[in-house]
C-alpha cells in the first residue's frame, strides 16, 4: 500500500515496535491496522522532520492508544471469521494493487478498456446464442442468427451500446470496482471459448453444405480408378454411330493413361475378367460383363443402360468398318 | 477536566465529519481535525478510530494509485456513516446544551 516509498529507518524500526505490542491482536487486522499507520508515519515524519517518539510518545504508549481506538481489547474471537478472510483478500489486493508496475498495468487496461466493452458485448450476445442454440449466419461467419442474422447483428449493436454505457459509468464513478461488475466481467471473459468453439463448428458445417452442392468445386484427395464429375465410374458402354454396343473396348485417355475403373470391383467373383496373354487382369476394357452367377456365361451381352441413343449427322472420319 | 478525554467519546463523530466533508486518507484525516482545532487529539487515536469505523461499516475505504509518492488508502462515508453522525450531531447538542447550563458556561451549540 505505500508503493514505492522508501520508508525511512526509523519509522520501520518505530513500526517494528508497536507491532511486538500488538502480538497478540489477530495477524489480519493487525496487519490492516499497520499498514494504515505505516503510510501515515512515513508522511509525518517527511513532514515534521523532527524524531518520532518526540512527537508520538514511545512504541508502547502509541500501541496502547491505537489498541484502544480501534477496539482492538476485544476479544479476538468476536471478529467474524468470514471477514477475517476478507480482510486478508483486501489487505493483499490492496498490496499488490499499490505495487508500481501493477499500477502502470492498471493504467494501461484502463486505456485498452474500451476494446474490452466492445468485445464484452459480442461475447453476451454470443453466450446467449450458445444457450438457446441459434445458428450462425452463414453470411458472416461471425454473427449468429437470433431468428435472422439481421436481428444478431442488430443485437450486437445494442449489447456495444449498453456495454459502452456502462463503461464510461462505471469510470465516473471512481476507482472503486464493485464485486458484482468484476464477477460478471470475469464471466464473460470465460464466455470466450465456448462462443468461439461455436462459431468454429458452424464454420465447418458451412463449408460442408457449400460443397454438398458444388461437389465440383471440392478439392478432395483424388479419387483413385475412373471417375466422372466427382463420382465414381462402375462402366463404360461405347456405342457406335450406328447404334451398335462394341465390346471389349480398350481406353485410354490423351496421356496414354488407361481409363481403369477403381480395382476394389476385382472382388466381383461374377465379374467377367478380362487378361492379357500373360494372365494379367485389365481393368480399362468396357462394357464390363457380368456372369450369372454360379455360370461362366453373360446372359445378355448386349444389355445396355437406359437410353435413347441420338442419330449421328457429321459424315464419318472414314468408311464405316473397322 | 482532561480535555483529551471528552474528546476521545467525541472523536468518532469528529472523524465522521472530516470524512463526510470529503474523502480522505489517515494523514490527511488528522491534518484536518488539527486544523479544525483538536490540537489535542493523539495519532494513534485516529487510525484506531478511522479502523474501527471501517469495521463497523461507517467508512468505507478504497487505495489510489498515485505516480508520485505512496498509494494511499482513502476512506469515504457510507450511509450508515451519515447516520452515525446525525445522531452524534443530536448527542452532542443535547450534551453540550446541559452541561453547558450546569456549568453556566455559553457554548457555543453546533447547527
Amino acid at each position: 500500500m505505500t508503493g514505492a516509498t522508501i520508508v525511512p529507518p526509523d519509522v520501520e524500526a518505530y513500526l517494528a515496535a508497536v507491532r511486538e505490542e500488538l502480538a497478540d491482536v489477530p495477524a489480519a487486522e493487525r496487519d490492516d491496522l499497520l499498514a494504515e499507520v505505516e503510510a501515515s508515519l512515513a508522511e509525518a515524519a517527511e513532514e515534521s522532520g523532527r524524531p518520532l517518539a518526540a512527537t508520538l510518545g514511545s512504541p508502547h504508549d502509541f500501541a496502547a492508544e491505537l489498541r484502544n481506538a480501534a477496539g482492538l481489547h476485544a476479544t479476538p474471537a468476536t471478529a467474524r471469521a468470514p471477514s477475517e478472510l476478507g480482510r486478508r483478500v483486501r489487505l493483499v489486493a490492496g498490496r499488490i494493487a499499490g505495487h508500481p508496475r501493477v499500477a502502470a498495468l492498471r493504467r494501461l487496461a484502463s486505456e485498452l478498456a474500451p476494446i474490452w466493452w466492445v468485445a464484452r458485448a459480442y461475447l453476451a450476445v454470443g453466450l446467449v446464442a450458445v444457450a438457446v442454440d441459434a445458428g450462425w449466419s452463414a453470411r458472416y461467419a461471425v454473427v449468429p442468427r437470433l431468428g435472422s442474422a439481421e436481428f444478431g447483428l442488430a443485437a450486437i449493436a445494442a449489447a456495444v451500446v449498453v456495454s459502452v454505457w456502462l463503461g464510461t459509468r462505471a469510470r465516473r464513478r471512481g476507482s472503486r470496482v464493485p464485486r458484482v461488475a468484476l464477477g460478471a466481467n470475469l464471466a464473460l471473459a470465460a464466455a470466450a471459448i465456448p462462443v468461439a468453439l461455436a462459431v468454429a463448428d458452424t464454420r465447418a458445417y458451412d463449408a460442408l453444405v457449400a460443397s454438398a452442392y458444388s461437389p465440383a468445386r471440392v478439392v478432395a484427395q483424388p479419387q483413385p480408378g475412373l471417375v466422372y464429375e466427382g463420382r465414381p465410374v462402375a462402366n463404360v458402354y461405347p456405342y457406335s454411330r450406328d447404334g451398335r454396343l462394341l465390346h471389349d473396348v480398350l481406353l485410354y485417355d490423351g496421356a496414354g493413361r488407361p481409363l481403369e475403373i477403381e480395382s476394389s470391383s476385382e472382388l466381383d467373383t461374377n465379374r467377367r475378367g478380362v487378361r492379357t496373354t500373360g494372365g494379367r487382369p485389365l481393368y480399362h476394357v468396357f462394357p464390363i460383363r457380368y456372369f450369372e452367377p454360379g455360370t461362366r456365361r453373360v446372359a445378355r451381352p448386349s444389355a445396355g443402360p437406359p437410353i435413347e441413343l441420338p442419330v449421328v449427322r457429321t459424315p464419318p472420319l472414314r468408311p464405316r468398318g473397322k | 477536566m482532561d480535555g483529551s478525554q471528552l474528546l476521545r467519546g467525541a472523536l468518532d463523530a469528529a472523524v465522521l465529519a472530516v470524512v463526510a466533508q470529503e474523502d480522505g486518507y489517515g494523514y490527511d484525516v488528522l491534518r484536518r481535525l488539527r486544523a479544525a482545532g483538536l490540537t489535542e487529539v493523539g495519532d494513534a487515536s485516529v487510525y484506531g478510530t478511522l479502523r474501527r469505523l471501517y469495521r463497523s461499516g461507517a467508512l468505507t475505504s478504497y487505495v489510489m494509485p498515485s505516480d508520485e509518492g505512496p498509494h494511499r488508502r482513502y476512506y469515504g462515508i457510507t450511509g450508515r456513516g451519515r447516520a452515525q453522525l446525525d445522531e452524534a450531531r443530536t448527542v452532542w447538542a443535547d450534551f453540550s446544551r446541559a452541561l453547558s447550563s450546569l456549568l453556566q458556561t455559553e457554548v457555543e451549540v453546533p447547527a
